[in-house]
């Protein structure tokens, strides 16, 4: 495996660069406190038409992560193969992390280089490691084979992603059996032989199609990881895998069995070649704290409860997480300033096999048993390491951490613990408080009032608006006027109006109903004109008579006027016809 | 107009007579004295559920800020949370959920009636748009309100009352680590399947864990007995 490390001479495609600087994963909106990207290939060499693993892990806190997207490699056939998600939430801040895998595929031999990729979200970055992959065009062909016709049929490989570590640096050694022919079962691997290392096997055996130049085999491989326990040459294996191979034989008789051919199970013994890796020693300068781990780790430190009675036990858990000889690594010391009774338990260690590399957490608790109340620090914890990617020592140091010890007493209800009580605390309350709903509901007077004031404006602004859009109406204030004058030609008593006003009144209602200036006008011409104007010609006769009536009434000696009563009456019926006709 | 009016009035004298009628409504005293008695017994889950519900009611009262504070404090240094900044003590509006109701009820009132003498009477244009302005402020208000309530009924807010509340993935949702919520971490709730309980923080769903080991907050009132002060 190959962490943004270069090796060997590097072939740089000619629109690589130009891809790459171009390359930008595409942003995401969501905020991202805090932002890494980390690029990491299965292996370093491969042959030509020969799959490799390229992982790419961005983590943030946040939501949402970048969206991960390959660009075009001059010489590499990528193809997205699987993704997969982690989320954890700790104290309020959520990370999330996602991982991407594709499979590279070289036509030709050279040194292909995947260039760092710059990864966006909101106004943070990050920066995948620059890898190289190497393909070789040469036959596999390390450990015993097969022959067969366009290459061998059968052989074994052994493969390291390095040869050259550092002490108790892990090695990742992939025993690959490739086959063309038929085998019955799967094929059992030896452990192989490796003197001066510690081995972990990284889960069962993984089988897949690969394509090695032009020729496709099934492959059946088993990965190890090595850590080297002395420093100096050392070599892993050869391995040795036992298959049992079917192959048809030739019948010696062309009859028996109707020409057939029979097949035959043959066991193989296959073995790979030798490789040797080169150890170092680390380099002198160790910090104090450092006890032999090697690899990228994190270290977390948790107390059970930060307040607790005397002789109840605190709990301090050391978590160490990472990559590396988790197994062999050795826990932090973890002390108290206070002297009290002190219980380590065993460590437990859970390693995950089924990556690339070994990763896994390992866990210790401490127990400290305060005596007196009163108060003591957990003092600060040290883990030191050394980081053979950066090739150099690094240490985390927790923070100290005070525990309030309380005299002896009875436990909580919930199990909780006391509560951590940081400062004097209100008392309780004799006078009644507030009331109220908790269900944030509003109250129903104040919701009656707030939507029956809005109800109320928009009510009136409504009604407003109809009355100021029905004054505004032609027809509707002709009906009006109409009514108007009908209600005046309804008078009795005192208030009748005279001949002479109700003459003003008819020809005003005729004009109204018919829209037609008559005033002014002859009595014979304005009835002509009304009737242009839509008059029936019965009505325009009785218009005119009325009319005539009432104006001869007008000028009539006042002892006269009496017979006057039907004209009046033909008048206000004249009237409401206009009206209804109008309606 | 008048009918209008008229027909707000007797809604009003209804409304008010039916809310007078109801159940009694949980008293902020009783909460907070509940609170306090599980905070110093070292109960810190409850003590931050009955203590949110109490600032519900009395948001501005000052003893309930302070044991509220120390109680989620107390929370998350039982976590193993030690740095302040990391203390998250949630802050609300200093309002109560009826304070802000009826203030923006008598913006909405004076804002009509300031609007219809405006139309009626023909005021000036800068009182009209006065009035329509208030009007605005106070429906915003009440809206704000409904969507509130109505978020609250869907995803209530809850409290983990018991020390380690592990959250799962769902039977039918894809792979991911559990998340363990400690006691005093609030949260929303969403549907509920079997003895199950959706969880929700920051508007997203994180995963499942059992209804017994929270409390919802407007549910608090029926636990006050257990911590009956003496």
């Amino acid at each position: 495996m190959v962490k943004g490390v270069h090796r060997g001479a590097v072939r740089v495609p000619s629109l690589l660069l130009a891809l790459a600087a171009a390359l930008a994963f595409v942003p995401s909106f969501a905020r991202a406190e805090q932002l890494t990207a980390e690029a990491e290939l299965d292996r370093q060499q491969v042959l030509v038409g020969e799959p490799a693993t390229l992982a790419i892990t961005i983590t943030a806190e946040g939501l949402d992560v970048p969206a991960i997207k390959l660009p075009l490699i001059a010489g590499l056939d990528a193809t997205a193969t699987e993704q997969s998600q982690g989320f954890s939430w700790m104290n309020g801040v959520i990370s999330r992390s996602v991982t991407s895998t594709f499979s590279l595929r070289a036509n030709a031999p050279g040194d292909y280089v995947i260039p760092s990729f710059l990864i966006r979200s909101g106004k943070k970055e990050a920066k995948t490691q620059q890898l190289v992959l190497h393909v070789r065009a040469t036959m596999p062909r390390s450990g015993g084979g097969l022959g067969g016709q366009g290459g061998p049929e059968l052989f074994a490989r052994l493969t390291l992603d390095r040869t050259r570590v550092y002490w108790n640096e892990g090695v990742t050694a992939r025993f690959t059996l490739y086959t063309r022919a038929r085998v019955e079962g799967a094929p059992a691997w030896d452990p192989p032989d490796a003197p001066g290392f510690w081995t972990e096997v990284l889960g069962p055996a993984r089988t897949g199609r690969f394509r090695v130049g032009d020729v496709e085999y099934d492959a059946t491989e088993m990965r190890v990881e090595y850590f080297p326990t002395r420093t100096g040459k050392l070599r892993i294996g050869p391995g040795r895998v036992h298959a049992q191979v079917v192959r048809q034989v030739q019948v010696p008789d062309p009859w028996g069995a109707l020409g057939m051919p029979e097949t035959q199970v043959e066991d193989i013994e296959l073995t790979t070649e030798q490789l040797a890796v080169d150890v170092v020693a680390l380099p002198k300068g160790a910090p104090a704290a450092f006890r032999g781990a090697v690899g990228s780790y994190d270290l977390d430190v948790t107390v059970d409860r930060a307040v607790v009675h005397a002789r109840e036990p605190v709990n301090v858990a050391t978590v160490l997480k990472g990559e590396g000889n988790l197994a062999a690594a050795s826990d932090p010391d973890v002390s108290s300033t206070l002297p009290s009774r002190r219980y380590a338990g065993a460590a437990s260690t859970s390693l995950q096999r089924s990556g690339l590399r070994l990763k896994g957490e390992r866990r210790r608790e401490t127990s400290f048993v305060p005596e007196r109340p009163g108060s003591f620090a957990i003092l600060p914890v040290r883990f030191s390491w050394f980081d053979p990617e950066q090739g150099r020592y690094r240490t985390q140091v927790s923070d100290t951490i005070t525990v309030r010890v309380l005299p002896p007493g009875s436990g909580s209800g919930s199990g909780a613990g006391p509560a951590a009580v940081l400062g004097p605390t209100a008392p309780r309350r004799s006078r009644p408080g507030a009331g109220g709903s908790l269900a944030l509901v509003p109250p129903l007077p104040a919701d009656a009032v707030a939507w029956g004031s809005l109800l109320a404006y928009l009510g009136v602004l409504t009604g407003l608006g109809v009355r100021d859009r029905s004054l505004r109406d032609p027809r509707r204030k002709r009906e009006r006027e109409l009514d108007g004058i009908a209600r005046e030609l309804a008078r009795t008593g005192v208030a009748t109006p005279t001949p002479a006003r109700t003459a003003v009144l008819l020809r005003r209602a005729a004009e109204v109903r018919y829209t037609a200036d008559v005033e002014g006008l002859p009595v014979g011409d304005a009835a002509a004109r009304l009737t242009v104007s839509g008059m029936h010609a019965d009505d325009a006769a009785r218009w005119k008579e009325t009319l005539e009536r009432l104006e001869q009434l007008a000028y009539a000696p006042p002892d006269a006027r009496g017979a006057g009563g039907a004209a009046l009456q033909t008048a206000a019926d004249l009237v409401r016809r206009f009206r209804e006709g109008l309606a | 107009v008048r009918s209008i009016l008229l027909v707000a009035m007797a809604t009003l004298v209804v409304a008010g007579g039916a809310h007078a009628a109801a159940t009694p409504p949980p008293r902020a005293d009783v909460l907070y004295n509940a609170g306090t008695t599980a905070l110093d017994r070292g109960d810190v889950g409850p003590a931050v559920a009955f203590l949110t519900a109490a600032a519900r009611l009395e948001p501005r009262a000052r003893d309930i800020q302070v044991n509220l504070k120390q109680a989620t404090t107390a929370a998350a240094h039982a976590r193993g949370v030690e740095s302040q900044e990391e203390i998250d003590v949630p802050r609300e509006v200093p309002l109560s959920t009826a304070e802000i109701a009826w203030a923006g009820a008598i913006l909405l009132l004076v804002g009509a009636g300031l609007g219809i003498v405006a139309r009626v009477t023909r005021l000036p244009r800068s009182l009209a748009a006065a009035a329509v302005a208030v009007v605005i402020v106070g429906v915003a208000i009440h809206v704000w309100l409904l969507a509130r309530a109505h978020a609250e009924a869907v995803h209530p807010e809850a409290v983990v009352v018991v020390p380690q509340l592990t959250v799962e993935r769902g039977p039918d949702e894809p792979s991911r680590a559990p998340v363990v919520l400690g006691a005093g971490e609030r949260v929303r709730l969403g549907p509920t399947r079997g003895g199950q309980v959706e969880i929700r923080v920051a508007g997203a769903a994180i995963g499942w864990a059992p209804h017994e080991g929270l409390w919802r907050v407007q549910e608090t009132p029926r636990y006050t007995a257990r911590y009956a002060t003496p």
